[in-house]
């Protein structure tokens, strides 16, 4: 059992993807050697393949009686192949035809920037930042032979053991959101660590201190002080990512609610949306109905000169509004289970930490 | 599905007569015969495989095993088991040389890896991750840390917690590891005063040849080997295994 789960809300509402965030942890953990095509962050445009490619479609996570679903292991394509422009040939080789990339190009993360759906008439997008989910549920703890992979006691945070990981990469193929990457020069799996070395410090994570949009709120999600809890269990407007898959992720989405179809401005969200609802249902499960509606209220309040504590809430000012970094709290933490959620929480069941997998061996 | 039950009924036949965990002391015991050369052999002759001196040895067949699928779900056996031979060749001190000619149908599979060069400073991207959904070919032999006659073999599965195992392992693209187990997922680097091994391997004919010699083998001493056939995405547990085989006369 874990003492406390750090967790994270996106409001999908306020992200211009910008990657911002992609470039702010490319650049802390992933520009070594063998890092090329990992991204721990990556903001993808919804509806789209996602990154690596169609991995919401290649299986992992468990099925209903908790056996790991079977999955594809991304390819080299599904990650896209690098390449380059040879600029000194175009500028002081005297070539004069264009400058063409090395490769072609075939996929790259966001290869499907801002194309989107069409819908009734409308064009439709919405940028979905993706990281690991630091799941109550990790499939990919779950497959690894070795116990490689651990969760922290003390704030949730699923680790890999690089000296432990012989990159057997059973852990890929078990996570389904392939947040796990293979490095073919150390020979082990990597992911994202949650800037655990920052929070540690009481530093909140690169990805999040850089969002231009304050898309992002972090903090611990059993403590009633942070706003993570107030999003997820208190106003219940934050959902986990493909909950059907069965590891109960903590980074939850704020699904996107607006604007209205084009010509409807009276419409209410749900009466003609511009997101098609089956698209969000297929990402959210359908307690996105629900959520929409409450947050269509709310916005209505304060368009009528209310004050909507939600709203204001959601629009984090501050970084002391946005971000809940507690070193102090976790380093205290006494070991017990975390379970604070409403029986019926479109969030998921209790949270309950089984497994705190360590070195034993 | 009947595949699958004739491998659990392998692995059941391979713990009641080699793992100990039964009360029958160990039967049918395989021998490879130890071929003996006119002359002292030094280490660099029998490390080169095309050498005279192996025709002083004689070849064995060896039967491999397929293990289940355990975790994976996506992986089953397609019934291949590579055709595998053995010579094992006496060497002064205690020592043995050991090849292992095992059929493999792409033996350049992970040729990629060979090919994660530094693409230098003018380019933006460092060395890469070319291939993360192929796995290498690799090769083990395990030997008991505990040399000489056995009344009852170690697991097979990495040895256990009473009979750690020295294991002489060899992945594609990045050689040879010499590593140590007492059950499964236990298996780790040893340590600097384990005795040494080294192992040549190359692409042979249909197929690879592994060349070890290995320390401190006394007669009897029992010898298991394992390949892994990358292109059929084997890692871990997923590989062809041997029953245990002594070092004969
Ligand atoms: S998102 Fe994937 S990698 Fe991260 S904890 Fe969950 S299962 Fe593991
Ligand atoms: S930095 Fe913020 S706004 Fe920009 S893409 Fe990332 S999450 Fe979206």
């Amino acid at each position: 059992m874990s003492s406390h789960q750090y967790a994270v809300v996106l409001d999908l509402n306020k992200c211009i993807g910008c990657q911002t965030c992609t470039i702010a942890c490319k650049k802390q953990w992933t520009d070594g050697d063998g890092m090329g095509a990992m991204y721990w962050n990556n903001v993808e445009t919804q509806p789209g393949t996602g990154y690596p490619r169609g991995y919401h479609t290649m299986g992992g996570g468990f099925d209903e009686q908790r056996n790991l679903r079977p999955s594809s292991l991304p390819t080299a394509e599904d990650y896209g192949v690098p390449f380059e422009y040879d600029y000194s040939q175009r500028l002081f080789g005297g070539r004069k035809k264009p400058v063409m990339p090395d490769v072609k190009p075939e996929y790259t993360p966001n290869w499907d920037e801002d194309v989107g759906g069409f819908e009734r008439g409308n064009p439709y997008y919405f940028y979905l930042p993706r990281l690991c989910n630091h799941c109550t549920h990790p499939a990919c703890l779950e497959a690894c032979p070795r116990g490689a992979i651990y969760k922290r006691q003390e704030d949730g945070i699923v680790l890999i053991d690089q000296e432990r990981c012989r990159g057997y990469r059973h852990c890929i193929e078990a996570c389904p959101y392939k947040k796990i990457y293979f490095n073919e020069v150390t020979g082990t799996s990597q992911k994202c660590i949650f800037c655990y070395p920052r929070l540690e410090r009481g530093t909140v994570q690169a990805c999040m201190a850089q969002c231009p949009g304050r898309i992002r709120f972090v903090g611990l999600l059993d403590d009633p002080d942070s706003p993570v809890h107030k999003l997820v269990r208190v106003h219940r407007v934050a959902l986990p990512l493909f909950p059907e898959r069965g590891t109960h992720p903590n980074v939850f989405y704020v699904p996107p609610f607006s604007p209205p179809r084009t010509g409807r401005p009276d419409a209410g969200v749900l009466d003609d949306p511009r997101f098609p609802l089956d698209y969000l249902k297929y990402l959210f499960s359908d307690a996105v109905v629900p959520v929409l509606s409450k947050l269509h209220g709310e916005l209505l309040k304060a368009q009528e000169g209310g004050r909507s504590e939600l709203l204001q809430l959601l629009i984090g000012r501050t970084a002391k509004d946005r971000f809940q970094i507690v070193p102090e709290k976790v380093r205290k933490a006494t070991p017990g289970p975390v379970s604070d959620a409403l029986p019926d929480d479109p969030a998921g069941p209790p949270l309950t930490i089984v497994s705190t997998s360590t070195k034993e061996d | 599905m009947q595949r699958n039950l004739s491998v659990l009924l392998i692995l059941a036949m391979v713990a009641s007569l080699q793992t100990g965990l039964s009360a029958e002391p160990r039967i049918g015991a395989l021998t490879i015969p130890t071929g003996t050369a006119p002359g002292p052999v030094t280490g660099d002759v029998a490390l080169s495989p095309a050498d005279p001196v192996w025709t002083y040895a004689v070849p064995v067949e060896v039967g491999l095993h397929r293990t289940p699928s355990l975790y994976s779900g996506g992986l089953f056996d397609n019934g291949r088991k590579p055709r595998t031979t053995l010579r094992l060749l006496g060497l002064p001190d205690n020592r043995i040389a050991l090849q292992l000619t095992w059929e493999d149908s792409t033996p350049h599979s992970s040729e990629s890896l060979a090919s994660l060069t530094d693409r230098g400073a003018d380019h933006i991207y460092k060395t890469r991750t070319s291939a993360p959904e192929r796995f290498p070919d690799a090769v083990c032999v395990m030997v008991p840390q505990r040399r000489g006659p056995h009344e009852r073999y170690p697991s097979l599965m990495m040895g256990d917690p009473e009979n750690p195992v020295d294991l002489y392992f060899w992945k594609e693209g990045r050689g040879f590891e010499h590593l140590t187990g007492s059950g499964r997922g236990t298996v780790a680097a040893a340590g600097a005063d384990a005795p040494p091994g080294q192992v040549v391997v190359s692409p042979s004919g249909d197929g690879w040849q592994a060349t070890w010699i290995l320390p401190d083998i006394a007669p009897a001493t029992p010898l298991a080997f394992a390949v892994w056939d990358g292109d059929d995405q084997q890692r871990d547990g997923l590989k062809y295994f041997s029953l245990w085989y002594e070092v004969g006369p």
